[in-house]
């Protein structure tokens, strides 16, 4: 009885322990050089244009650049609440507007940095799809899209569908992944026949991409800001001209991005 | 591998852990031993994480607690800063595990017969014999409350992606990061990962299970 | 001496206890939910009353009016339930010396030694209680009680987890145990026997009220009213009226009957109840009939073999036979010597000094109630032939 509780104070000791010391280190990087930070909030389809342009940015201006990835809406909503993000990079205007009528973005700041595109995507390997009237064949069972009802490359493949009259046949095969890099890993582990994709995450080598024309979907323009709690705004915008300049734009250009100015 | 997601969640399991023990056993034994008005509303109350949806119960603490919310302007005032913290991590984990602790305490004071804790309230003052009695005759049930809670805690997804946010190298906790890794098709960086949380946990049940007469 | 008088509520039962018990044994008796240890929690302060006071050696305890309300561990009170009460997770030594504090640890020791060689379980301070006996176990939880040497000590149907041989050379021990104790002490039970021999003072409890509290033969043989006569085992209750014979005595008037009482009788022409113990009435030799006082003839209608003794029904002839049976105790020897059994003719006697009138039940006492009480007494006056035998 006596060692039960041993046991049990000894553990309860090494789980205090793992407390110490109190603060939980925010992941600095040298002591005594303080970087200044900039925290990056962007949306999924960002992931890959983003993790290469990044670093080129940390170089050239001594910073250091966080990137946090996830749906624009969940984004969208947890920088209203206070989130510590400066500089927010959407995957639709919409979302920016929104901020900015409520105040969380600087007016000023809000840049479309981009026009994202759809793609139609199958696996490597597998038959090739030539156009969106293709889903309706028999062998394709079931196709990803990102959901209509909040992700921008959802509402456009919808868009799209709609446009291109089939659908009402594709639908009842839809499986809306959360947000568009959820949709590429449903293709990815072969979870789904085909799936609708942004261009910029569908180059990867096991994929295969197909062009859809534009003219079937209003354009997702994706535009940045800088927030207003931003501890750096002028880094923050200078991360934005960054990309949306001569060492990003080619970047972009490379995964898929129609850029502003252009198309 | 990066390690800093693998301290941050075995720091806020423990953290956590220790909260919702403190006031699981509070709550446990106050559904137990008084009678009060609005005691059944209570009792659902602390169950609503186990029922509500994460994301749900994530928004609404963020709704509360972020700069718009009525105890979020307290906190700002006060200079402390609790959302997209390390803090709401610890919040949302506990959150998370607080009903886990009461239910499996609960169970254990209603087990104590309740003749004992009568004789001895003749021989010594309440919160002796709550340390001296209760307690000790409850220790199982409140063991197992707490492994619960500390696998509850390494497990934490849903409301701490929404409260604390995903960001790497802050509020990035494990299986935030494993997601994370999942979702860029990282899937080395992800399994390693997944390896660890079960690694964690085993090491943990296993440690457990040579102490005397533990049964979970 | 323990005074008390309160009452408390709980899901719609009222607990309305009013008692005084003096130095020694004092027994709470009555039916399962009579209240019995719901007084014990709110003397000993677990429960709250609503109204009333309860007062210790002069020590005001609890006063609804002047809120007070002392804390359980200050009320100088142990309470001892069955053996299972005892902290399974602490030795015995530590079960034993809960209670003292405040003590230095060499007064402790003392204490502890003297209380187990009292209970006479030196050997056994190191060890748990799941290693005792039920026997060993009720001592100790005995002692736990005793060795903080309070004024009022609580025992909550203590043996009624033990059986029959334990139950009784427990007793013995407990009594013995008490006659050291200089406190009073409040024994629950639901067992009249036990109640008789453990106490000096009887207080009968049903229905949340205390129905009459007094000296053990007080109770037993002059219970105030049919519903104290029934709990007490006075079960042959009838009713009749006063007259005067012709002798111009006061008797009572039954069924074509006229008895002789040792006593005051009410005004003639009252109506009047009374009763009688089954084991005061007597059989009666027939050479002896003429010596003996209201005597009547009739036969015997059923018997219960008890292994101990005999319980008889018995039937008057003549109008007496409308009153129903009389309940007779009768023991082995006499049972063999008058060659009893069923639709044996003989004679009874009602002894004069042995009736005893009771005062009229107000409508408080429910037909329900009633028939409850006799159900748990064992013996009932409108017994049916088949349920006697299950007796």
């Amino acid at each position: 009885m006596a060692r039960g509780r041993l046991w049990f104070c000894i553990m309860f000791l090494a789980a205090a322990a793992t407390l110490l010391p109190a603060r939980v280190p925010e992941g600095q990087s040298a002591p005594g050089v303080s970087r200044p930070e900039l925290i990056v909030a962007a949306a999924a389809d960002l992931v890959l244009a983003l993790r290469e342009i990044a670093p080129a940015f940390e170089k050239e201006h001594q910073a250091k650049v966080t990137l946090m990835f996830g749906s624009s809406g969940q984004l969208a909503q947890q920088i209203l609440h206070g989130a510590p993000v400066d500089v927010f990079f959407a995957a639709n205007e919409s979302f920016v507007q929104d901020l900015r009528e409520r105040g969380a973005v600087q007016p000023n700041s809000v840049v479309p940095y981009a026009q994202g595109q759809i793609v139609l995507a199958t696996q490597r390997g597998r038959p090739a799809l030539s156009a969106l009237r293709d889903l309706t064949r028999d062998d394709v069972k079931r196709v990803a899209i990102a959901n209509p009802a909040h992700a921008p490359y959802g509402m456009a493949a919808r868009e799209a569908l709609v446009s291109a009259g089939v659908w009402n046949q594709v639908q009842p095969k839809l499986v809306y992944g959360e947000n568009i890099r959820q949709v590429l890993q449903f293709l990815q582990t072969g979870n789904v026949d085909a799936a609708i994709l942004a261009v910029s995450l569908a180059q990867v080598p096991e994929i295969q991409l197909t062009r859809i024309d534009s003219g079937l979907y209003r354009p997702i323009v994706q535009a940045a800001a800088v927030t207003t709690r931003s501890q750096h705004p002028d880094l923050a915008r200078a991360f934005i001209r960054f990309v949306d300049g001569p060492q990003g734009r080619p970047i972009m250009k490379r995964y898929g991005f129609l850029l502003p100015g252009e198309s | 591998m990066d390690f800093f997601p693998i301290i941050l969640s075995l720091r806020v399991a423990s953290l956590s852990s220790v909260l919702a023990g403190l006031f699981g056993i509070g709550l446990a034994w106050l559904l137990t031993h008084r009678r009060f008005p609005g005691r059944t509303l209570l009792e659902s109350v602390v169950i609503l994480p186990l029922i509500l949806p994460p994301t749900v119960v994530g928004f609404y603490l963020l709704v509360l607690l972020g700069h718009s919310g009525p105890f979020g302007k307290a906190l700002e005032a006060a200079g402390l800063e609790v959302i997209f913290t390390w803090r709401a991590a610890v919040i949302a984990a506990t959150g998370a595990s607080l009903p886990l602790v009461v239910k499996a305490v609960q169970a254990a004071f209603e087990s104590i017969d309740p003749r004992l804790e009568s004789a001895a309230r003749t021989l010594r003052p309440a919160a002796s014999v709550l340390f001296t009695v209760t307690l000790p005759l409850a220790w199982r049930g409140i063991l197992a409350g707490l492994i619960l809670a500390f696998a509850r805690g390494m497990g934490e997804f849903g409301i701490t992606l929404m409260l604390a946010g995903s960001i790497p190298d802050r509020t990035q906790t494990l299986p935030l990061a494993i997601y994370d890794a999942v979702q860029s098709n990282d899937l080395t960086q992800a399994n390693a990962l997944a390896l660890v949380t079960i690694g964690i946990i085993t090491a943990l049940l296993l440690i457990l299970s040579r102490l005397p007469r533990v049964r979970l | 001496m323990l005074e008390i008088d309160f009452e408390y509520r709980l899901n719609g039962f009222t607990l309305t206890p009013a008692l005084t018990a003096e130095r020694g044994v004092t027994a709470l008796y009555g039916p399962s939910g009579a209240g019995k240890s719901l007084t014990l929690l709110c003397l000993v302060g677990l429960r709250r009353p609503e109204r009333g006071w309860i007062r210790l050696n002069g020590r005001t305890l609890f006063d609804a009016e002047a809120g007070t309300h002392m804390a359980p561990h200050l009320r100088r009170m142990a309470l001892v339930f069955q053996e299972y009460a005892l902290f399974p997770h602490m030795t015995v030594a530590r079960n034993l010396a809960y209670g003292l504090r405040g003590i230095g640890r060499a007064d402790v020791r003392d204490r502890l030694d003297a209380m187990l060689r009292l209970l006479r379980l030196e050997a056994f301070g190191d060890r748990y209680p799941g290693e005792l006996s039920g026997g060993q176990r009720q001592r100790v939880a005995l002692g736990r009680g005793l060795i903080v040497q309070p004024e009022l000590l609580l025992l909550d149907e203590p043996f009624s987890a033990l059986d029959q041989m334990e139950r009784e050379r427990l007793r013995g021990e407990v009594l013995e145990l008490l006659q050291g104790f200089g406190g009073s002490t409040i024994l629950v039970t639901h067992n009249l026997q036990e109640a008789y021999l453990m106490a000096g003072q009887i207080a009968v409890i049903d229905g949340g009220r205390i129905l009459q509290s007094g000296p053990r033969d007080e109770v037993l043989q002059r219970p105030r009213d049919r519903r104290v006569a029934e709990h007490v085992g006075a079960t042959n209750i009838f009713g009749g009226s006063v007259t005067r014979d012709d002798s111009g005595s006061s008797v009572i008037a039954w069924h074509g009957e006229q008895l002789a009482f040792a006593g005051t009788l009410p005004p003639t022409g009252s109506g009047v109840e009374f009763c009688i113990r089954p084991e005061h009435v007597r059989l009666v030799w027939p050479e002896r009939m003429a010596e003996r006082a209201n005597v009547l003839h009739g036969q015997i209608t059923a018997e219960v073999e008890r292994g101990t003794d005999y319980l008889l029904w018995f039937r008057a002839d003549g109008p007496a036979a409308r009153a129903g049976e009389i309940v007779i105790n009768c023991s082995e020897h006499l049972h063999y010597l008058m060659k009893i059994q069923v639709g044996k003719r003989l004679w009874i006697s009602l002894p004069p000094d042995k009736l005893h009138v009771l005062i009229p039940v107000s409508a408080e006492g429910t037909a329900a109630e009633v028939a409850e009480t006799r159900r748990q007494m064992g013996a009932n006056i409108t017994l049916s032939p088949s349920s006697r035998r299950q007796l």
